[in-house]
């Protein structure tokens, strides 16, 4: 039995114009993410890692190539379809967490769960409180993003990326913002996510936390010129 | 679900901003509110309420215009014209016509004047009464018996609701006449009459014939259009111009106007006016709210990519957005509706007083808030809405959300929306500039035509608003004397210390009559003039503190048997006998009649203030009373100093001396005048709140619009002062841009200026204030720019320079 990649890019290209050129991001890549894996991205700055999680988000749209989610292509998908790709399958983390400030930390965790028309209020609550659970912030639900540190916001973020149970969390320099303390304790709660089923993609510069994935893809001038497995895959790994 | 969690987060927003929040709302009420007062109170009133009879659609009446340049008026054609014009007109399914006048009514120990409607019986035909019988073209025969209806607040007032009143004969005029009908409660047509009687006109051979003036009315029949019926109507005025040069000006020519106008016609151009100016304010509210919106989605340019990057999709972004701009909309309505009822309260108010005043009953104009109106009014501000909203919206939702991340929430510096932001403020910045030398143009103008003194020495004086007209008994002048002379004896022996004077017509407002003027070479048809007149008695001048300058006044010994005489004032003088000795210079009145030849004898100050915005009744000529002899007239009575209102008093003498010539509707003179002028005072407030709306509309949009500009460049001011630039020079960037508006600006007040002259045809001294009202306009402009400008460039030098460059 052959196992179908979460994630799979195929000659992936994006170019970016502007009046007086044209610009090349991502150049023909060809990359496949398993379920279950953890895969850091790093790279110098301006090689392409943010384009990359950008097109994998859907964000972006390729200018050449081809991009399997699950199996199925979301190349070509209208606006629409790509938002509820977004809303079910895919869980952004941003390095500066993106939290809306006028929200408290439980409504941004609710805010994607929103966008889901088949879920009633009781089972969004019931999904909040487990992925704020998860992050060990539960505590501070009620409090807005300016009554929280960088690492509890960062948190936040993180819980709100989980909590639609996406098939992969795209975290773009989880830890840019944080300090080394705060840092440790989100790549730690990400390792232990991984160890629980969830896929992950991680762009990062640091070499330290590259190394934490399983596997590292590195990029120079939009170009993908490493894929190196670090370690061998987790034992948590399911075919969906 | 998902909708209320929207709703709330949007309550947060506002609730956090409520500067914006009022802001908003305001801009929505000041406009939505002044458009429906607008609607309401003026433009569906007076241009489009139909008359309450069916097919009343295809009436129109017919005005005539003096000249090639004068404005048509109601009852201003004279019965030998209407004679005319009926024997050429054949193109209509009717013709006739109704005269607007006054009736005595008197019945056992009490007479009363009656608004009455002498009318062709045909334009009644389709009229059912209450009870009764409406006017038959038998009525109209001359010789027959003389009958009328009333009006159901007559029938209720004078009657008591007497049911038997069909058949009874009651005294009008002095003349016995028998009531044939009562009108319905809700019957209202042209004008608020309590009487209508037949119209009888025997033939005319020659204009003078008949002093009436008609009100002349077509009804068309289904495939009938009017131009046929002007192609007919218009050859044959043109004939009686020709045929009676002295009388009518060869350019007199007539209008045919929607007959529910009749009495709104000449007040088009100032309706034309509110209407532009709240259309005006209405498209900036509207650019203004785009604006705010747009600036505000702007700075929320990072939160609405986020939700697309969890998943959002654009319409559900779209539905988000109008949720958020939904209760300030609905806000700014509810107020709109609450100033728009204050509006007709007060319009309602005023109308209504000036109404009481004159005693002219109700009027077909009053304010109307109908259901279709405030539908009308719901779509409009929903169309606003949706447009100022979505459009916006659309706009940002097309950004590139990992963009939008990728850089900072505020400083995402979409040059396609600055562009479009700043055309928005352009418009606004020439709509605002243009609509404000408009309107102070109008208020000094106002200002300056309603505070003209009078020069009349007015306390204390009492006199009916309408003029006591004689009727058939007192055809013999002889008469009409001993009249007056008996009138004068009895109300001065009722209030002691009293004085009595009379006048043909008020004093300020002469009336017009066709002069010649011996001598007077090379002007239009030799020396013909048309020249405000009044015949007035002996102490009139005393009476009202007109004093004497040269010659002599009127005096016992000018009678019908000594040379007629005549006093003009200074401006008469000054115009037609320029830096000459006037005494002793003659005039002839109604020369086409071969009327009496009048020599001057006395020149005396002049009289203004009577209506405004009437030039052609500058000055006057005065003719005694004994030898004119009028067969209508106004009675003056000055009240002693400490008399409490003797008006009672008045009346019940007048009664005394002859009941069938009742005083109508007493008024002190000094409200009389006031009363003159209330319509352009009322006018005035109007045209400031205009005038305010408009600049805090603008004053708003510019404030956002360089407010945001300066949020996004305060990174750039931070470079500039860490390069040296001083606080001023960083921030000149924000004041070129001003500048520019202030160009805009200047561009607005030219293309307002240009705008007036077709207004000064109305308020004719409008270009009086032109200089002053464009200094001021763009003294105002520049104001709000360099304010517009500088609080928010101040506020980001006020950053250290290190925080700027930090800024987001």
């Amino acid at each position: 039995m052959s196992i179908q990649p979460l994630i799979s890019l195929q000659g992936i290209t994006k170019k970016f114009y502007t009046e007086e050129m044209e610009t090349s991001a991502l150049d023909n890549v060809h990359l496949s993410i398993d379920q279950g894996e953890y895969v850091s991205i790093s790279g110098p700055s301006g090689c392409g890692k943010s384009t990359l999680l950008s097109v994998m988000g859907l964000l972006h749209s390729a200018t050449e190539g081809k991009y399997y989610l699950n199996g199925a292509e979301v190349t070509r998908l209208h606006s629409a379809e790509q938002a509820r790709v977004r809303s079910r399958e895919i869980g952004f983390i941003f390095q500066a967490f993106n939290l809306i400030a006028d929200m408290s930390a439980f409504e941004n965790v609710e805010l994607p769960l929103t966008y889901r028309s088949e879920l009633t209020r009781k089972q969004r609550r019931e999904l909040v409180l487990a992925a704020l659970d998860k992050v060990n912030i539960s505590d501070r639900q009620k409090h807005f993003p300016a009554q929280l540190s960088g690492g509890q916001q960062q948190r936040v973020a993180i819980a709100r990326a989980l909590v639609g149970e996406p098939k992969v969390l795209l975290a773009d320099e989880p830890t840019g913002n944080l300090d080394s303390k705060n840092a440790e304790l989100i790549m730690d709660l990400l390792a232990a996510l991984h160890q629980q089923g969830s896929s992950i993609v991680m762009v990062t510069h640091d070499s330290r936390f590259a190394e934490r994935a399983e596997r590292q893809v590195s990029f120079f001038d939009g170009k993908l010129i490493d894929d190196r497995r670090i370690r061998p895959r987790a034992a948590a790994i399911t075919v969906a | 679900m998902s909708s209320l969690l929207d709703l709330k987060y949007s309550w947060r927003l506002l609730n956090k901003s409520w500067g914006y929040t009022l802001l908003c709302a305001s801009v929505v009420a000041l406009s939505v509110g002044l458009a429906l007062w607008t609607w309401c109170a003026v433009a569906y009133p007076q241009l489009l309420k139909p008359m309450g009879l069916p097919h009343s659609e295809r009436w129109y009446t017919v005005q005539m215009a003096a000249d090639a340049k004068a404005r048509p008026r109601p009852s201003s054609v004279d019965a030998y014209t209407y004679q005319e014009i009926v024997k050429r007109t054949r193109s209509v399914e009717h013709l006739g016509a109704f005269v607007n006048g006054a009736t005595v009514l008197s019945e056992g120990q009490a007479s009363t004047t009656l608004r009455t409607a002498t009318i062709s019986p045909r334009l009644l035909a389709q009229v059912v009464p209450l009870m009764g019988r409406t006017l038959q073209p038998g009525d109209a025969q001359l010789g027959a018996p003389a009958v009328a209806i009333l009006s159901y607040d007559a029938w209720q007032s004078y009657f008591a609701a007497d049911p038997a009143i069909i058949g009874r004969t009651i005294r009008v005029d002095a003349v016995p006449v028998q009531i044939v009908g009562v009108m319905r409660k809700e019957f209202f047509v042209l004008w608020d009459f309590e009487l209508f009687v037949p119209l009888r006109l025997a033939g005319l051979a020659r204009p003078g014939d008949s002093k009436a003036m008609l009100n002349p009315i077509i009804v068309l029949g289904p495939k009938q259009n009017l131009s046929a019926v002007l192609n007919e109507m218009t050859p044959a005025v043109a004939g009686v111009n020709k045929n009676y040069p002295d009388v009518f000006n060869a350019a007199r020519h007539p209008t045919l106007i929607p007959s529910h106008r009749t009495y709104f016609y000449g007040a088009t151009p100032v309706v034309a006016i509110l209407i532009f100016m709240a259309a005006s304010v209405l498209l900036l509210g509207a650019l203004n709210i785009s604006l705010v919106f747009l600036a505000r989605l702007l700075e929320r340019s990072r939160e609405l990519a986020l939700r697309t990057a969890l998943g959002a999709s654009r319409a559900r972004l779209l539905r988000q957005s109008l949720l958020e701009t939904a209760p300030l909309v609905l806000l700014g309505l509810v107020v709109a509706y609450a100033l728009a009822v204050m509006g007709f309260r007060w319009t309602d108010a005023w109308q209504d007083y000036l109404n009481r005043f004159l005693a002219i009953g109700r009027l077909n104009g009053l304010p109307v808030l109908r259901t279709i109106d405030l539908t009308v009014a719901i779509c409009a501000a929903i169309a606003i809405w949706l447009l100022s909203t979505l459009v916006p919206a659309w706009r940002i939702t097309r950004h590139d959300a990992a963009t939008v991340l990728a850089g900072s929430g505020k400083g995402v510096a979409i040059r396609g929306s600055n562009k479009s932001a700043g055309l928005l403020v352009g418009l606004q910045v020439v709509i605002s500039s243009l609509v404000m030398v408009i309107c102070v143009s109008m208020v000094l103008a106002l200002n300056k035509e309603t505070s003209k003194p009078t020069r009349l020495e007015s306390a204390n004086i009492v006199m009916p608003t309408s003029a006591t007209v004689f009727d058939a008994r007192y055809s013999d002048p002889v008469r009409r004397l001993r009249y007056w002379e008996d009138l004068k004896a009895a109300i001065e022996n009722k209030i002691s210390g009293s004085e009595v004077a009379f006048a043909s017509d008020q004093p300020s407002t002469p009336g017009r009559v066709p002069a010649a003027i011996e001598g007077r070479q090379g002007t239009e048809r030799q020396g013909q003039a048309t020249l405000p007149f009044s015949a007035v008695s002996d102490n009139y001048f005393e009476m009202l503190g007109v004093t004497l300058r040269t010659g002599r006044l009127f005096d016992s010994t000018d009678n019908g048997t000594s040379l007629n005489v005549a006093i003009v004032d200074e401006e008469l003088a000054t115009r037609y006998w320029p830096g000459q000795n006037v005494i002793g210079k003659r005039v002839q009145l109604n020369p086409t009649d071969n009327g009496p030849w009048l020599t001057i004898v006395g020149v005396v100050s002049s009289v203004t203030g009577g209506r405004p915005y009437t030039k052609d009744d500058i000055g006057a000529l005065y003719r005694p009373l004994r030898q004119a002899v009028p067969a209508e007239f106004h009675t003056l009575t000055r009240l002693p100093g400490t008399a409490p209102d003797s008006r009672v008093a008045i009346r019940a003498a007048a009664f005394g001396v002859d009941r069938d010539l009742p005083f109508r509707n007493l008024q002190t003179l000094d409200d009389y005048l006031a009363a003159m002028r209330f319509n352009l005072k009322a006018l005035m407030p109007i045209v400031i709140a205009i005038a305010l709306i408009t600049a805090l509309v603008t004053a708003s949009g510019l404030f956002g619009l360089i407010s945001r500009s300066v949020a996004q460049r305060t990174h750039e001011v931070g470079i500039r002062r860490a390069l040296g630039a001083t606080p001023w020079r960083s921030t000149s960037m924000f004041h070129r841009q001003g500048a520019r508006y202030l160009l805009v600006a200047l561009v607005g007040v030219a293309l307002g200026t240009m705008l007036m002259a077709p207004m000064s045809r109305v308020y004719t001294n409008i270009f009086d204030y032109a200089l002053l009202s464009t200094v001021s306009v763009v003294l105002l402009m520049a104001a709000v720019i360099f304010a517009a400008t500088y609080l928010p460039g101040r506020r980001a030098v006020a950053l250290e320079p290190g925080d700027a460059l930090r800024y987001e």
